[in-house]
């Protein structure tokens, strides 16, 4: 009898990400608290709170049909999601983040994190969305867009997270690169189908970041992610992205125009070999399924409150035959950084024998309270 | 592989040493906090600024290419009081330098020691606009507080480089000495004006203003960060024509489309001045921005009382 289990195996896999995180570290310098009351009841040391909420308008005409699920008509309380920060002690910091939606809370994320390894090296673990492709890990009230991409949508409908590790390394370049890998439990059920909690799955990327002159930047991302989808011991699925960000936001008078544009592609291939006898045709039969599609916007800030965006996307046709197009329009009023009103139109452009075409129409309020979250680039 | 193939592999890596390296390398958020770095640790350190003068360094983005800079750094020098709370805490987790960590000797947020204007009392609520908790954070503008702010950061880098203390020391005392100086010049020459009522855009002159001893009446963004509405802007106007307003005083990182037109209607002078180091051509250390200041500063108050 094995005394390794797969189970165990996973379970050593991230407690030794989490040991090596301690283990590893430097010695600290010594930390101020900022607060050093010996009652016990002091809240100097509440974790830092703050809470977004989402509402949301939607209306449509026709019928869509999978892989992209139709949104709810009417008015919604599309999500509210809480977030708490801390530091644990002088090794780590955490970060949970709660939402509600559907009318059920749910821990989006639950990470540690520790920053003070040697070499550039950082650690994140816990639950957390798989780096796989920029969007995956963008929370709903950052997307750019109401809805998320085609592909997003198509492969993962709200996003895809685990439990797992990650080491990301940041290379001691003149330019910004990191490099990252990690360990996640494969249990999403569409791609990985590790119900028994078995499989494991492995994830890398790269980000990548240069100074086009004072006022603009350039990005690519990249990220795979591999592990076995249970359908028989030498089957796999690969998911796999490429994006890039160009944004331009002038140093002087900042805060009253801006541009960016990001185009990402994310594919997923579920490999279902051996293929089997078809018992009607007695023919070779694979059921791989492939999965993928572009998406590209341009957003442009034209004055201090006021966004316009477009964006125009594709699932590509070896998607099961499915070329299904979208393009939208966004039009953003953002009285102040705490929140937004957003309107978006978009039409949905279906292949004969797929779906209907549809045009689809959203209005959404988004608001932040508590602390002042530092804005992610 | 020749020598010729591994040195651009190099270069092109950026993974080539750098020339000359310095004793001791700080970064700082702001170009006033850098021209004091640069007073003080001569060429003994390396010196770079994130913001540039002309940008306001409330709204600065977590660029990762200023990861780059905090990854290499022994010290990073910040304003504090909330002003880079948008995107400085961003970029040190991001830098997996532990000697950037709050509580370690290379964090040092200058205000310590500073003594905070329009700190507020009771509940703080955004009901106010983009409220600073701690006070009000610009208060290097008061050329006073560069005195303290040159000795915090002073003995924090020789703390860090012993082997440059006393010359640090005696860059800070040189310091000292010609800003003593110099503010004695400029108090005298700014003295006629004391007592002055005048407009300003964003509540981030009130350190230079308390100093000088002129009293600002309003803003025009009735709530700092928040865009002003048109109600105000009559009120505003209106008092203005009232009290006789001679100056609306803005920075150049805003646009200064509502004041001009405020200026218009009231017969009250517009004057756009650089709020930090950099922020105009030839304004290249603190001793030239308060030279900037303070000469713009009298020649159209004096104008206005001809």
């Amino acid at each position: 009898m094995c005394i390794l289990s797969y189970r165990n195996v996973r379970t050593l896999t991230v407690g030794a990400f989490l040991v090596s995180g301690l283990v590893l570290a430097p010695p600290l310098h010594a930390q101020t608290p900022a607060d050093p009351t010996a009652t016990g009841v002091s809240r100097a040391f509440n974790p830092a709170l703050s809470i977004n909420g989402l509402f949301l308008s939607s209306f449509g005409d026709g019928m869509a049909a999978a892989p992209i699920p139709r949104a709810e008509e009417g008015l919604l309380l599309q999500e509210v999601e809480m977030r708490l920060t801390s530091q644990i002690d002088p090794y780590s910091k955490a970060d949970v983040i709660f939402s509600y939606e559907d009318e059920n809370w749910r821990i989006e994320e639950a990470t540690i994190q520790s920053s003070i390894l040697p070499g550039g090296l950082g650690l994140r673990a816990g639950r957390m969305y798989v780096p796989v492709s920029r969007e995956n890990t963008t929370h709903t009230h950052q997307l750019p867009f109401i809805q998320r991409s085609l592909a997003q949508t198509a492969i993962f409908e709200d996003g895809w997270s685990e439990v797992g590790a990650e080491v990301s390394w940041l290379a001691p370049t003149s330019w910004f690169l990191e490099l990252r890998g990690g360990v996640f439990d494969g249990t999403q059920e569409q791609w990985f189908a590790s119900a028994d909690g078995k499989d494991l799955v492995y994830n890398g990327g790269l980000t990548s970041l240069w100074d086009l002159g004072e006022s603009t930047t350039l990005q690519i991302d990249g990220g795979v992610a591999i592990g076995d989808n249970g359908w028989s011991d030498d089957a796999t699925t690969r998911i796999a992205s490429a994006g890039t960000t160009l944004r331009w936001r002038p140093t002087r008078r900042s805060v009253y125009k801006s541009l960016r544009w990001s185009a990402e592609y994310l594919y997923a291939d579920r490999d279902l070999s051996p293929t089997f006898l078809d018992p009607d045709t007695g023919t070779p039969r694979s059921l791989d399924r492939y999965l993928g599609g572009w998406t590209s916007y341009v957003q442009y800030q034209f004055a201090r409150r006021w966004w316009v965006q477009a964006r125009w996307e594709g699932l590509d046709p070896a998607s099961q035959g499915d070329d299904t197009y979208r393009w939208g329009a966004l039009l953003a009023f953002v009285p102040s950084e705490f929140q937004a009103l957003r309107l978006e139109v978009s039409r949905v452009l279906r292949p004969e024998g797929i779906g209907e075409d549809t045009t689809e129409v959203f209005l959404q309020y988004d608001f932040t309270i508590g602390s002042h979250p530092a804005h992610r680039y | 592989m020749s020598r010729t193939l591994m040195a651009l592999v190099l270069l092109l890596t950026g993974l080539a040493p750098h020339a000359a390296e310095a004793e001791l390398r700080v970064v700082t958020t702001t170009t006033d906090i850098a021209s004091l770095a640069r007073q003080l640790g001569g060429d003994d350190t390396e010196v770079k600024a994130i913001a540039r003068g002309y940008q306001d360094p409330h709204y600065l983005e977590a660029k990762p290419s200023y990861v780059v800079l905090l990854r290499r750094a022994d010290l990073l020098a910040y304003v504090g009081l909330d002003l880079e709370v948008g995107w400085l805490p961003l970029l040190i987790d991001s830098a997996r330098n532990d000697r950037l960590l709050a509580g370690a000797p290379g964090n040092l947020p200058l205000s310590k020691g500073i003594r905070a204007l329009e700190v507020p009392t009771g509940e703080v609520s955004r009901a106010g606009g983009d409220i600073h908790p701690r006070g009000n954070p610009h208060y290097w503008l008061d050329p006073r507080n560069t005195l303290i702010m040159a000795q915090t950061l002073a003995d924090r880098m020789a703390l860090l480089d012993p082997d440059h203390a006393d010359a640090i020391e005696a860059r800070r005392a040189d310091f000292t000495h010609r800003m003593q100086e110099k503010i004695e010049t400029w108090s005298a020459r700014m003295a006629p004006f004391a007592g002055t009522k005048i407009v300003c855009y964003h509540k981030q002159w009130e350190y230079l203003l308390d100093w000088l001893g002129i009293e600002t009446i309003d803003y025009i963004e009735n709530k700092p960060g928040i865009p002003p509405s048109p109600r105000h802007l009559q009120d505003l106007r209106r008092r203005m024509q009232n009290e006789k307003i001679p100056l609306i005083l803005m920075s150049n990182f805003f646009d200064p489309g509502a004041a001009e037109t405020l200026a218009r209607e009231t017969g009250a002078r517009l004057l756009v001045l650089p709020p930090s180091v950099g922020g105009e051509d030839g304004v290249d250390d603190l001793f030239d921005l308060f030279d900037r200041l303070v000469s713009r500063l009298a020649e159209t108050l004096g104008n206005t009382h001809e």
